[in-house]
């Protein structure tokens, strides 16, 4: 083992046992501070040899600096404030993105160049992309690209605010930990048709269903979340497509996504997924659905409120409650 | 992510700048390589020119290596390793590609900066460097929205204090001592020989050798005759230094009508302390000074490095005694004179029984025989008949060679002094410098048991001696033969243009600035803090910051107890009492949410929660103090909470 990886090794096992507190500011040297550090110090040394007040005034220039950048450091992110941290539907598998609202503490002068990322991805299994905010002047919003890779509920790993401006030498870094933990959805995926589900409602449900058509509105391309049954094969032949009858309260189509239906597919995690491509597709084609996991079924509405429902049940939903 | 060089326009001027500083002092081959390399590159960016391999670049690294270890026969002297950075610099902008090499070359950039410091003093170098050390800075600041100069500024502002005070507190304490490689060059043309020659190069040369400034005093130019050795040794045209012994000055320092001055000698290489005439006591801080026979002095080592002393003389008690009668035989002692030169001498005797009228006569024939006073005379030899009698040319070594030979011939005892004479005064800065243009030789004679000087040159241009070397040299040939009797006039037409004045200016920039960086030793560290112990400002600078670190202190505990913290655990403590009555709290629930839904299920704690709402929102958000306290709050929570129950 090289002394570089025994020093990172040692490094990483001492930090194990340390939690860093969210309230405080950290600052560290990066691998350039350190460089720096050591080339100042040999030129000390060789000021103090010397006795050289020239090279004294450079080396002490250069400290001074260095120090001063130090302070710009800490302050830019000790002046970064996160507000609010705003997230909507989080689905598994896809980008995702956080708002973030924040403030410039100092409103006096700017802040410069903060990174905004989640700690240790890895233990979170987060994917992530970096965002950089180039200037704060007072309040803003950013929005930070992430991508779960398990639906259910996860804990969220600590947002980490961080700079290196202005010389790089320096990375000054906080956490944020204003977001705990997310319901992540399903990720959406699997045939977008949805299976007819003639035989699997009710002989009350088929009637209501009929009975609620209404009059007669226009004629309208067949979607792929249209049961068959719906296609007026008449006027299909005629225009060499397929066409379905609009009515007039058409929009309370009501689809049942049954946990039956997804029979097809072998994996667990597969169905699962597919259930929440269906509830996505009919929710956003605004029918009113259902969804049906053994003996229990929701009630058909299209709400966002039932959208979240559905989706919170399926993101935690464990192979039992399937069985 | 790749990047081409030349984008980054700062640092591209940076190393410019740093490669053309460093490059005065390191072989020309290398300056020539590093601004090869650095075109190849530009070409490269620019124009597509094909890229060299990265197998051949380490291939350059060997051979620079291996050059410089063959010139020098090491690698770790001042020019060595100054150009083995330059080498290093050249190939690694060669391989520049991406944002990581700027660091690299920042870093590289820095050193080779300040190593200029170790070869020079000059607040001329100091200019460029400083230009390259910021645009260094400059280029280490990544926002394309911030206006980089400006907040480059406001560092540089902030830093001062911190710079200032590293300065002046950083005890100058001599742990080790480096010593300077000496440089292969002499750099001045002060010969301890006089062997008057074809041309003077010394005269032509601009280089100044030391400044001196007077304490208390306004001295004139012809007054400012600065000794540097004897030469004693006559052999006609030729002059010699005999043999020097070590001497002891009887230091008197408050004799009346005594000089004070300061003088800061440049790294020429040289060992000779330069001072007037009588001097009476001759102090360095720095360097250790040798008292030498005939009031002249020596460094302990070739000066390779600014050296400054303070000196004392006096003019008026003329201390250059004849100390052994016997001893003035010595400087009787000249070789056979040619014919002419015989004759009169013989001619000068006959008619001048005593050495006071004899000196006269020999004044009166350098001042009427028509001598002409240039730095292009032919080459004479050691024939002074041809000198005095046939083409009568030459410089001030041809005056006083043979002066001081005829004379040695009329039993006068003399000696050749050679140093330096006049400088340029600069009236801004009040100091004088003197250039190499200053050199110069005279005599002294012995006469009465005292030694006097007696300066031949005077007597055939009094202007190069009232205006000094440096100014005369300026004046056309033509102007010096013109004014070389009537010097008043001139003096004050060359002083008086623009240019005259901008360089007196920087040459006073310069002379504070080395004078300020040279005083700063140990000896005057101490002698600072003891001015302000004295005044008490020492107690003061610490009492203050004991006082800093103590509000620091407080302020820091305060923090930690941070009111928003404990706002942050009232809040959880309400949200827990929320969840244990079924309020529904999530992660995304806002504190506001989590106080309404509270409100709305217990109409009885809406007050108290409108309450806790309003200083939440002034605390957290605005940033302000509570109204009211937070115990109080509290209490009116629980209490609240009772009557619930």
């Amino acid at each position: 083992m090289s002394g570089l990886a025994y020093l990172k090794n040692k490094q990483r096992s001492l930090g194990k046992n340390i939690k860093l507190r969210s309230d405080k500011t950290y600052i560290i040297p990066t691998g350039f501070g350190i460089s720096f550090a050591g080339i100042s110090f040999v030129l000390l040394v060789m000021a103090i040899g010397y006795g050289n007040n020239l090279l004294y005034f450079f080396v002490f220039l250069l400290v001074s600096i260095a120090l001063t950048g130090m302070w710009f450091t800490n302050k830019n992110v000790e002046s970064f404030k996160i507000l609010q941290v705003i997230h909507s539907a989080v689905f598994a598998n896809q980008p995702n993105y956080l708002t973030i609202e924040f403030k410039n503490k100092n409103q006096k002068s700017f802040l410069w160049s903060i990174e905004i990322e989640f700690d240790t991805p890895k233990k979170t299994q987060v994917l992530q992309k970096k965002t950089m905010i180039e200037e704060v002047q007072k309040q803003s919003q950013a929005e930070l690209e992430w991508t779960p890779n398990q639906r259910g509920l996860i804990e969220m790993p600590r947002l980490l605010i961080q700079s290196r401006f202005p010389y790089q030498m320096l990375r000054a870094w906080k956490y944020d930990e204003s977001l705990q933990s997310v319901i992540v959805y399903p990720e959406k995926k699997g045939v977008s048709e949805i299976p007819s589900d003639q035989g699997l409602k009710s002989e009350n449900e088929n009637q209501f269903q009929q009975q609620n058509q209404g009059l007669f509105r226009d004629y309208r391309e067949f979607q792929r979340t249209d049961s068959p049954s719906r296609i007026d094969w008449k006027r299909s032949l005629k225009h060499q497509k397929h066409l379905i009858k609009n009515y007039e309260n058409s929009g309370e189509k009501r689809i049942l996504i049954d946990w039956k239906m997804t029979d097809f597919l072998k994996h667990f995690e597969d169905r699962v997924s597919q259930m929440s491509l269906w509830i996505d597709l009919s929710y956003h084609s605004k029918d009113i659905y259902s969804i049906k996991i053994k003996d229990n079924q929701t009630e058909y509405m299209n709400t966002p409120l039932h959208y979240k429902n559905c989706m919170e049940k399926l993101a935690l939903l464990s192979i039992e409650e399937t069985r | 992510m790749k990047k081409p060089f030349f984008q980054n326009t700062a640092l591209v001027l940076a190393l410019l700048t740093s490669i053309a500083i460093a490059s005065t002092e390191v072989p020309i081959w290398i300056s020539v390589f590093s601004f090869v390399m650095i075109a190849w590159k530009y070409l490269h960016e620019k124009f597509n020119l094909p890229k060299l391999s990265k197998k051949i670049t380490p291939v350059f690294g060997v051979l620079i290596f291996a050059i410089v270890y063959i010139q020098y026969k090491s690698i770790l002297g001042q020019e060595e390793s100054t150009t083995l950075l330059l080498g290093l610099v050249a190939i690694s902008i060669l391989n520049y590609e991406t944002e990581r090499d700027t660091l690299f070359l920042v870093l590289l950039g820095f050193l080779i900066v300040v190593l200029k410091a170790v070869f020079s003093l000059s607040f001329i170098w100091t200019i460029p460097a400083l230009f390259s050390f910021f645009a260094l800075w400059y280029s280490l600041i990544h926002n394309s929205k911030i206006n980089r100069i400006r907040y480059l500024f406001e560092i540089t502002l902030r830093s001062i204090p911190a710079l200032i005070v590293l300065f002046i507190f950083f005890p100058r304490l001599i742990i080790f001592q480096t010593k300077q490689a000496n440089r292969v060059i002499v750099q001045s043309g002060f010969n301890e020989e006089l062997n008057p020659g074809q041309f003077s190069e010394i005269a032509l040369q601009n280089q100044t050798v030391f400044r001196a400034e007077f304490i208390n005093t306004s001295m004139n130019t012809e007054e400012l005759y600065w000794r540097g050795a004897i030469l004693n040794i006559s052999k006609g045209f030729v002059w010699h230094k005999g043999l020097v012994e070590r001497a002891t000055l009887n230091s008197q320092n408050n004799v009346e009508g005594s000089l004070h001055y300061k003088v800061i000698l440049e790294p020429l290489n040289l060992k000779n302390v330069f001072v007037l005439d009588s001097p009476v006591q001759v102090i360095s801080s720095s360097s250790p000074i040798t008292e030498l026979s005939y009031s002249t002095f020596e460094l302990g080592e070739l000066a390779n490095q600014q050296v400054q002393f303070e000196a004392t003389s006096s003019l008026i008690l003329n201390q250059n005694k004849i100390n052994d009668p016997t001893d003035s035989q010595k400087y009787l002692t000249y070789p056979n004179l040619p014919p002419k030169a015989q004759k009169l001498v013989n001619e000068i005797k006959s008619k001048n029984p005593t050495l006071i009228g004899r000196l006269k006569a020999l004044k009166i024939f350098y001042q009427k025989k028509g001598f002409i006073y240039t730095l292009k005379p032919e080459l004479y030899g050691n024939n002074l008949d041809e000198f005095l009698f046939e083409r009568k040319k030459g410089f001030c070594e041809h005056f006083a060679a043979s002066f001081g030979t005829l004379a040695r011939a009329l039993e006068i005892p003399s000696r050749v002094v050679i140093g330096y004479q006049g400088g340029s005064y600069n009236a801004l800065g009040q100091f004088w410098k003197i250039s190499q243009k200053d050199a110069h030789a005279w005599v002294e004679v012995g006469l009465n048991g005292r030694w006097q000087r007696e300066d031949p040159t005077a007597l055939v241009t009094p202007l190069r001696i009232s205006l000094g070397g440096e100014n005369y040299f300026a004046l056309s040939e033509d102007d010096q033969i013109l004014f070389s009797q009537n010097p008043k006039g001139l003096q004050k037409d060359s002083m008086s243009s623009v240019f005259n004045q901008l360089r007196s200016f920087f040459e006073n920039l310069n002379y504070y600035w080395t004078l300020l960086l040279l005083n700063y030793d140990l000896q005057a560290q101490l002698e600072f803090l003891k001015k302000f112990q004295g005044s008490g400002a020492v107690g003061i600078f610490f009492i203050s910051l004991f006082f800093v670190f103590l509000i620091y202190q407080i302020r820091k505990s305060k923090r930690q107890k941070n009111i928003s913290h404990e706002l942050s655990i009232f809040l959880s403590q309400i949200e827990n009492w929320a969840e244990s009555k079924k309020i529904h709290v999530t992660t995304q629930t806002t504190p506001y949410q989590v106080f309404q839904q509270i409100s709305k299920r217990y109409p009885q704690l809406s007050e108290v929660m409108n309450e806790v709402s309003e200083q939440y929102d002034l605390v957290v958000y605005q940033e302000k103090k509570l109204k009211v306290s937070l115990k109080n709050l509290k209490k009116k929570w629980k209490s609240t909470l009772q009557e619930l129950d």
